[in-house]
């Protein structure tokens, strides 16, 4: 019996080992596409703003002294709730000069910089810091030099709660169907190798020398192994050895 | 079943017991894999439409702010110009989108809408309106409903991709399972028969046996112990060194499985590992500091692989491997904590080290194994299967550990699986050195024989034209130019993983085909020819088409071609040693074999590269498809070779 449940429940553990690595692979190929609609939402006002900056460089307006820019950044605050705050920075001999921002400002804005530039990407998202999304998009002058980054951080709490809950029912499918193929397969297996427990017994019959049901063995492999190795006890060769 | 005098009988109970138990399994992992994806994309459908909806409200408001806009500038509505291109725009970046429409009560309607006739379909359509308000317009967006049902379309192509890695990893812990409970006794139990049968009784039970046929073996060894005092045969102590178990390539499987597994779970993340390093530490571009470590393991596990051999003779099969997992763990740690370029570079040099002389103890565990040429096929077929089963596993599984670990926690798993690896080869009983085996150790140094087998013509041709190209398409086109190419269509990296498991599935499929059959020699030679034939052909599809679908085929045909090859070119190789250089070990023509592929490795990369460079990915994939038929074709003598002595026989 030990045998056999061993043997069942090693089956039953690779089932739900399949079972746990689709789900978790599942899940992150969500959470991807989550975030990838969550980073184009976000790209719609950033890229609505990054021309209507990148306009004001092309009619010869300075950056630094544009405070038209300051209202900008606070009117697609005031527009998007999602959006928290906004900064554009410097990037002119890598300052990292906050030029100008709205919302809370943004701790070490120079990372999504260095970040962006290492993408190779005129947009760079990052999802993985707790706290927010982040959204970094370079500005160019009419010639089309990188001058400032603009750098928009978008709440994540909604986004983080729908993932909860995806996960938390992800969690009820993947029990619910590990228990009914534990309900349901542990006793096909039991009955399977139950079937190889009689022919185990009988070939250990044939070996001891008891005598066995000529039906039970009749086309077992086994059984047959077991009745050369009786024959072959009393085989002439053994003398040679 | 077939009886030895060709007659066909029926499957013995305990075959059709097997078949069965495999079969139930199998059927409730695709159940359960599918009704898991069934109902986890449903619930990822509710969860996501509402998502794409509040984009599209956000579209609307940002159409409608860029209008207000204008309107404030004093432009007339109804004379808003470049109002068209604009809305295209929008459509264009925003797929989801089936039409969008700017309206004013008794004004001019603006309205751009895609061309495809079924996505406006009123009922495929979910519309979002923003209402108009002072100046401001009314928006109306029309999003599809078909677009979720895209991207979960996708998600289930990943989850099929998913549930076939599951599968893989699964079917290799079940015949690990399979092989120490059910095959090993059986076959320990088939080995005492036959001693009996034989008189050949002077083996010993060394190890105890697992399973449900452990009591048999147990009872059938006490039989023999009984047989023996009956007869009054007593056994020199020296003469009971062998067991009753003989080792067989597939102990080795799942050793080899986890130590490459370990080796492939950094496929996904290496690379922006390393990116990641580079920028804070070195003034290299990042395209060159990514390459140069990849290239630093390429030409360390080339020339490991040579001296790999003399190692392995050297130390032994245990020692070896336990050195190469020494190296390849302490490398892995390495890696986890390193801080710079350099330590990158040195240790993947010496993880390069550690997977050549683990590939090399492997090869040569199974070689030692098989009885025949036959059983050699089945054997280094064994050996490809369990490399391939890794690679398959190793990037999807790594990515997933990176993403939920972090990267340098996921280093730090795949050196514990490195070491599991290790606790699987400890317990493996090794295979007897045959008397060649003895000889040659006494005559041959670390690099001996390469100089016959690098000057034997024959041996030439199937280094060159059937080993290297193989690996030079792989590099060139599947590991470099695939990715990019792909990029190029715009597709998803997701997609990227299902290309390459195209050519893994052929490459596993055939593979396990080819080694069911036994293959005369001049039959194997020709399977490389044509399969180098294919290997290449495929490619030139791109010729004529740009497009992921002639990408597919060349893969495609690609796969097909190294399944038909893989295996018969390795028999090849060691019919040539054998026949015409029999003072040459075995191992040393596997190991130059590897060395080639290491060489096709980086001539394949470098030559993507040029090509990619100066003409294109379309052009470099045509040129090494094409490159792959001419060597491919070079193995043709070995063919007109063999021709000769079948006629001369």
């Amino acid at each position: 019996m030990f045998q056999k449940l061993k043997m069942a429940s090693v089956a039953i553990a690779i089932l739900f080992f399949l079972l746990s690595l689709l789900a978790v692979l599942q899940f992150y190929r969500f959470q991807n596409l989550l975030y990838e609609v969550n980073s184009s939402r976000i790209s719609v006002p950033a890229q609505a703003l990054k021309r209507d900056v990148e306009r004001t460089l092309a009619f010869g307006l300075s950056l630094q002294s544009n405070v038209q820019l300051k209202s900008m950044l606070d009117q697609v605050i005031e527009q998007y709730p999602s959006i928290l705050s906004i900064q554009l920075v410097d990037t002119i001999a890598d300052s990292g000069n906050v030029m100008w921002e709205s919302g809370p400002p943004i701790a070490d804005p120079m990372s999504f910089v260095r970040a962006q530039r290492r993408a190779g990407k005129p947009m760079w998202f990052d999802s993985s810091r707790p706290e927010a999304f982040f959204q970094s998009w370079t500005i160019k002058d009419p010639i089309g030099q990188v001058v400032a980054n603009l750098t928009l951080s978008a709440d994540k709490t909604q986004v983080v709660a729908l993932l909860t809950d995806a996960r938390a029912k992800l969690f009820q499918i993947w029990l619910m169907l590990c228990i009914a193929v534990l309900l349901i397969l542990t006793p096909i297996l039991l009955y399977l190798f139950s079937r190889l427990d009689r022919i185990i017994s009988s070939a250990k019959a044939i070996l001891q020398g008891k005598s066995v049901e000529n039906k039970t063995w009749q086309s077992s492999e086994i059984c047959d192994l077991a009745t050369q190795i009786v024959a072959s006890g009393n085989a002439p060769e053994i003398n040679k050895s | 079943m077939q009886t030895a005098m060709g007659k066909s009988i029926k499957p013995s109970i305990e075959r059709l017991l097997a078949r069965k138990s495999y079969l139930t399994l199998l059927l409730f992992s695709l159940c359960s894999a599918l009704i898991l994806t069934w109902l986890t994309l449903g619930n990822f459908e509710k969860i996501l439409l509402p998502q794409v909806l509040a984009k599209s409200n956000v579209i609307g408001s940002s159409v409608r702010t860029t209008v207000e806009d204008a309107i404030k500038l004093g432009i007339p509505y109804d004379s808003l110009v470049g109002m068209n291109d604009f809305l295209a725009d929008t459509l264009n970046e925003n797929p989801e989108i089936a039409y969008i429409k700017v309206q004013r009560d008794g004004g001019k309607e603006y309205a751009q809408s895609r061309a495809d006739a079924s996505d406006n379909a009123p009922q495929g359509i979910v519309v979002d309106q923003i209402e108009a308000s002072d100046t401001a317009p009314r928006v109306i967006v029309g999003v599809r409903a078909s677009y979720i049902q895209e991207k979960l379309h996708i998600m289930f192509g990943d989850a099929a991709v998913v549930s076939l890695v599951a599968l893989i990893a699964g079917l290799e812990i079940a015949l690990f399972f399979s092989a120490r409970w059910v095959l090993r006794p059986i076959d320990t139990w088939r080995a005492m028969i036959q001693g009996l049968q034989t008189g050949q009784t002077q083996r010993d039970l060394k190890k105890p046996e697992y399973g449900p046929f452990a009591d048999l073996v147990r009872i059938s060894n006490e039989k023999i112990a009984s047989f023996r005092s009956q007869m009054g045969i007593q056994h020199h102590l020296d003469v009971i060194v062998h067991e009753w178990y003989e080792p067989k390539a597939r102990d080795v499987r799942i050793a080899l499985f986890l130590f490459v597994f370990s080796e492939e779970l950094l496929r996904s993340f290496f690379p922006l590992y390393i990116k990641s390093m580079v920028d804070a530490t070195s003034q290299l571009s990042a395209q060159l500091a990514i390459s140069a470590p990849m290239m630093a393991y390429m030409l360390v596990a080339g020339v490991g692989t040579l001296f790999g051999s003399g190692l392995v003779e050297k130390l032994g099969l245990r020692r070896a491997f336990g050195l190469s997992v020494i190296l390849s763990s302490i490398s892995l740690i390495g890696l986890a904590f390193a801080h710079s370029l350099i330590e990158i570079i040195v240790w993947r040099s010496a993880a390069a080290m550690g997977y050549a002389v683990a590939t090399i103890a492997c090869q040569v565990y199974i070689a030692r194994t098989a009885s025949s040429g036959a059983a050699n096929v089945r054997g280094l077929s064994t050996f490809v299967a369990a490399v391939t089963a890794a690679c398959i596993c190793g990037a999807p599984i790594g990515a997933v550990i990176a993403e939920i670990l972090g990267q340098s926690s996921a280093l730090l798993f795949a050196c514990a699986v490195c070491m599991l690896s290790w606790m699987f080869f400890k317990g493996v009983s090794l295979p007897a050195r045959s008397q060649n085996d003895m000889s040659d150790d006494e005559t041959g140094g670390v690099t001996a024989g390469f100089g016959a087998l690098l000057k034997n013509k024959n041996m030439q041709l199937a280094m060159w034209c059937g080993v290297m190209p193989g690996k030079l398409m792989m590099a060139g086109m599947l590991f470099y130019i695939t990715p990019l190419l792909l990029q190029q269509y715009q597709l998803s990296q997701a997609s990227i993983g299902q290309f390459f498991i195209l050519y893994y599935v052929l490459l596993s499929a055939g593979n396990a085909i080819i080694s069911r059959v036994d293959l005369g020699i001049y039959t194997k030679i020709r399977l490389v020819v044509i399969g180098g034939f294919f290997s290449g052909a495929g490619a030139l599809t791109m010729y004529w088409f740009n497009t992921p679908l002639a990408l597919a085929f060349a893969i495609i045909s690609f796969g097909l071609g190294q399944s038909m090859l893989l295996t018969p070119i390795t028999a090849v190789v060691l019919s040539i040693v054998k026949a015409e250089m029999p003072a040459v070990e075995p191992s040393r023509a596997l190991a130059l074999s590897r060395s080639f592929e290491r060489v096709g490795g980086i001539i394949g990369a470098g030559l993507a590269a040029v090509f990619s460079a100066y003409m294109g990915y379309r052009e470099a994939t045509v040129i090494l498809g094409g490159l792959v038929i001419v060597l491919g074709l070079g193995t043709v003598p070995l063919l007109w070779s063999a021709t000769k002595k079948v006629v001369k026989a």
